[in-house]
């Protein structure tokens, strides 16, 4: 019998995430502070949000293990960076359908807690490619010399940035666990 | 035909055996405010819960009988039919505010209703005035009492007949307390039906036509309204021997706060002496859990200075450090805040100088035997226990409790206050207490204080916090 | 986003997105060029006419640091006065190109989607991220508050910290989206209702398009001249 692998969302899914966008964007408010290291310090926006998104959006997936769910919640979370800067908020949406797609053709969707785990990690690391390319674009020279005088930086950054994406997705994993089984929430 | 109707309906929730409803009746009239009142943890929230068709469309469970609404049975229909019947006004209003502007807020649920722009209009108007709030008012900065008639607002501008409120009295003081029973009375007397869901007894007799009771599953109609109201107000008694030294732990001097312009206290001076259970009282909005969290060191006084006497280690810093909050315990008003660890046991425990102490703390309250619960899966009355029993487990010279009573019913609500005296005479703490409850107010103070405008109107001991509750507020309902 | 700065009468919204997109790639394109600078500074005086005044005013100060550092590291680092120029233009093509989003209410975003049938759900879910987004802000604090009054708030205890942290964030969290939800639904909200009405819409104006075609010209004339 094959499985259904896409079910509706109902309205207090769509809350639930929308909540848990917010408080996203809440706890990663201290980005534009970076904002202006960025081409300097490549992944340094990432550092300092990664924990924070893993977190959340491991929650929001365990809540919410549909398919759609991590594009729902890059959709919300983008909102400000479409204000802010559209070209970032159109990688967000790429990303998010991105690991999307991955996820249903490699996990089948969001009911085993790898493929959360999968999605969660992923999230961040990914949007680094596109941070390059946007920093090319702006502040070539000045990333140029960054890269190739200080590549360590760039390498050391990219593994915190997925260290961080693990421990935050675990962390939003195993509190989502507890709370679920002690009956605190229910699925 | 009556506006709502309750006919033989037995209910329990999916995965309970327990009923919450048992053969309950129940029934309101076009034309009528009717009250509907009981004790934490009655059922109170299911039947409204029914009403709105939350249960069964959302929340599962078992139902038996008819709910009536119009005449019509809607435990078969689905949501969007019934909420075009009955129209709900929910706790917390803070949660469901969406909209950044007030007539944004009020068209929300006309334009789910397809009311035309101009229908939209007049109603978002008509609601505005009904509440007295400017449809131009940001959302963000509104204080919880115009929250509260906000969201009352939303339910009005969609013109259901039948309407049905859960605690509306909440956050508004009595001026808005005032003027919201008196628009429901008005839309009564045009031909609605409402059902009120209340705990402020005082505040909302003199408006209603019918009050109904509900307690062990049953709902039974309350003939005498005045005996019902003073058996809700049977309080209990202190047994606590005056306990009191005379140097003083804390004086506060012309304390002031505001926040964003809006002054919130004005000039608040009083002292409180080591030993002393001390109440706080006053209108919702007057800054009593504002004054609180100036006490505890969570918020900096816009003036005046709050010197402690505590311990002198503890100097006279405006924020509270790790060594302040072991000397000084706060519970909040919402335990969710303050509980964390993965047990009961360990929560007691944490901050506790012995498990052994920790141990002795929960059996104190009563709460041994959900040593291995979770704290977050514990119903609302067991999580103000756990809360407290964890912060007094640290042995606070001062206590300060916000509300610790709600969620309590009658013998829970005698235990908790026997409990709290108890250990106030065991350790000679300090207590600094904000309660509405009528029933334990009195057992749970040495001293009064009434806060009005920002400043102490009024300071006394028992006979203040009889007079405001019993005197003042209850001469009301006759 | 300062409310401050935000403007009454905002240029259809997605045109104003689509012409910080046409500045953004202008710039990055014509960055080199000497016309590029004209272009940019052409832009700016048509959002401050177009009553972005405040927006306007605002990225000025933020923009003259970054294009100095810019600047001033791409000349150290290059030796090549026209790099420098080129990395100034591409700082001011997105300074420019943040005008029209940081002037605009978010909420007239989420009524032009409305406005083009996107899933009501979507734009729901986009106005209570909105809306609660500061509200949230307020919780995060009072779970931090309660986590020093238990002792809980050292950040050299990180296995309690993060506890203390997010139970109490994410039971609050659970709570309130539950509550929102029914009161969303108990408001006639239905991800299946064929029959809904807008109150305030967003219309596109001559204004609106005026302002694209102005847009338009300005970068053609650039070109060209």
């Amino acid at each position: 019998m094959k499985e259904k692998i896409f079910e509706p969302f109902k309205v207090k899914d769509i809350v639930f995430l929308a909540i848990i966008s917010a408080v996203t964007l809440c706890t990663c408010a201290v980005m534009p502070l970076v904002a202006s290291l960025q081409t300097v310090i490549f992944g340094i926006a990432q550092v300092i949000t990664s924990l924070q998104i893993s977190i959340f959006f491991a929650i929001g997936l365990m809540k919410i293990p549909k398919p759609g769910t991590l594009f729902i919640m890059s959709l919300l979370t983008g909102l400000f960076q479409l204000l802010m800067a559209p070209p970032m908020f159109f990688s967000n949406i790429i990303i998010g359908l991105l690991l999307e797609i991955l996820v249903i053709l490699i996990f089948r969707g969001y009911k085993k807690d790898s493929a959360v785990f999968f999605a969660a990690v992923l999230y961040n690391p990914l949007s680094l490619p596109f941070n390059y390319l946007y920093n090319l674009l702006f502040g070539r020279e000045a990333m140029t010399a960054v890269a190739t005088k200080a590549p360590w930086i760039t390498i050391g950054m990219t593994l915190a940035v997925v260290l961080l994406s693990a421990l935050g997705a675990w962390i939003g994993i195993k509190i989502f666990k507890e709370l679920k089984k002690s009956g605190a929430i229910k699925k | 035909m009556k506006a709502i109707e309750l006919k033989n309906v037995t209910f329990s929730y999916e995965g309970y055996e327990a009923k919450v409803l048992d053969d309950a009746c129940f029934s309101v009239e076009y034309g009528e405010v009717a009250l509907l009142s009981g004790f934490s943890g009655q059922g109170k929230s299911t039947v409204l819960s029914l009403l709105a068709g939350i249960i069964p469309n959302i929340t599962p469970g078992d139902i038996k009988g008819e709910v009536l609404i119009g005449g019509e049975d809607i435990t078969e229909r689905k949501m969007s039919d019934v909420c075009r019947k009955v129209g709900v006004v929910l706790q917390n209003a803070e949660s469901q505010i969406i909209q950044q502007l007030v007539e944004d807020e009020i068209a929300f649920g006309c334009e789910n209703f397809a009311f035309t722009c101009d229908k939209i209009k007049d109603c978002v108007d008509r609601a505005c005035r009904q509440m007295q709030l400017n449809p131009q008012w940001k959302t963000r900065t509104l204080s919880g009492g115009q929250k509260q008639r906000l969201i009352t607002a939303a339910t009005l501008a969609t013109e259901q007949k039948i309407l049905v409120l859960d605690e509306p009295l909440a956050n508004l003081d009595k001026p808005g307390a005032e003027l919201l029973m008196n628009t429901l009375r008005q839309l009564a007397l045009s031909g609605y039906a409402v059902l009120v869901v209340e705990h402020r007894l005082d505040m909302v007799f003199p408006y209603v036509d019918a009050v109904w009771s509900i307690s062990n599953g049953k709902i039974t109609a309350v003939k005498n309204k005045q005996e019902y109201l003073s058996a809700q107000a049977e309080h209990i008694q202190d047994t606590c021997c005056l306990h009191k030294v005379e140097k003083t732990v804390l004086r506060l001097d012309h304390i002031g706060f505001s926040v964003k312009g809006h002054e919130i206290l004005q000039d608040i001076s009083f002292e409180i002496k080591k030993g002393e259970r001390v109440l706080l009282l006053g209108e919702n909005g007057c800054g009593k859990t504002t004054l609180m969290r100036l006490i505890a060191r969570l918020y900096q006084p816009s003036k005046g200075s709050i010197i402690q006497g505590i311990d002198a280690k503890l100097g006279q810093k405006v924020k509270g450090t790790s060594s302040w909050f072991k000397r000084v315990g706060m519970v909040y008003q919402n335990p969710n805040y303050q509980l964390f660890m993965p047990t009961v046991q360990q929560e007691v425990a944490f901050g506790a100088e012995s498990a052994e102490y920790a141990e002795k703390i929960m059996q104190m309250f009563g709460i041994a035997h959900l040593a291995e619960r979770h704290p977050q899966s514990l119903s609302e009355g067991q999580k103000r226990r756990v809360s407290i029993a964890s912060v007094v487990a640290t042995k606070p010279s001062v206590l300060l409790l916000d509300e610790p009573t709600v969620g309590q019913d009658y013998a829970g609500l005698r235990e908790m206050v026997y409990i709290l005296n108890q250990l106030h005479e065991q350790s000679g703490n300090t207590m600094i207490t904000i309660t509405h409850d009528m029933r334990c107010a009195e057992a749970l103070c040495d001293r009064a204080i009434y806060i009005e405008n920002g400043v102490v109107s009024a300071e006394g001991g028992k006979d203040l916090a009889h007079k405001y509750f019993y005197v003042t507020n209850v001469l009301k309902c006759k | 986003m300062s409310e401050k700065l935000l403007t009454k009468h905002p240029i259809y919204p997605l045109i104003g997105l689509l012409a910080s997109i046409l500045i953004i790639i202008f710039g990055l394109i014509t960055a080199k060029n000497p016309e590029c600078i004209w272009f940019l500074g052409g832009m700016w005086l048509l959002l401050l006419v177009f009553g972005y005044w405040r927006a306007c005013l605002a990225v000025v100060p933020v923009s003259v640091v970054f294009c100095a550092v810019f600047a001033g590291i791409t000349y150290a680092v290059s030796g090549d006065i026209n790099a420098a120029y080129a990395a100034v233009n591409r700082i001011l093509a997105v300074c420019v190109a943040v005008i029209p989003g940081l002037a605009l209410p978010p909420i007239v975003l989420v009524r032009n989607f409305s406005a083009l049938n996107l899933p009501r759900m979507l734009t729901l879910g986009m106005m209570i991220t909105l809306t609660f987004f500061p509200l949230l802000g307020g919780e995060v604090r009072q779970v931090r508050e309660a986590m020093k009054t238990r002792g809980a708030g050292s950040f050299f205890s990180p296995k309690i910290f993060y506890r203390a942290f997010l139970i109490p964030l994410i039971m609050r969290l659970v709570n309130i989206s539950d509550t929102l939800a029914l009161s969303v639904e108990t408001r006639g909200f239905s991800k299946d209702a064929k029959n809904c009405s807008v109150y305030k819409t967003v219309s596109l104006r001559v204004v609106d398009i005026l302002f694209l075609l102005l847009v338009i010209a300005g970068a053609v004339l650039a070109v060209v001249l």
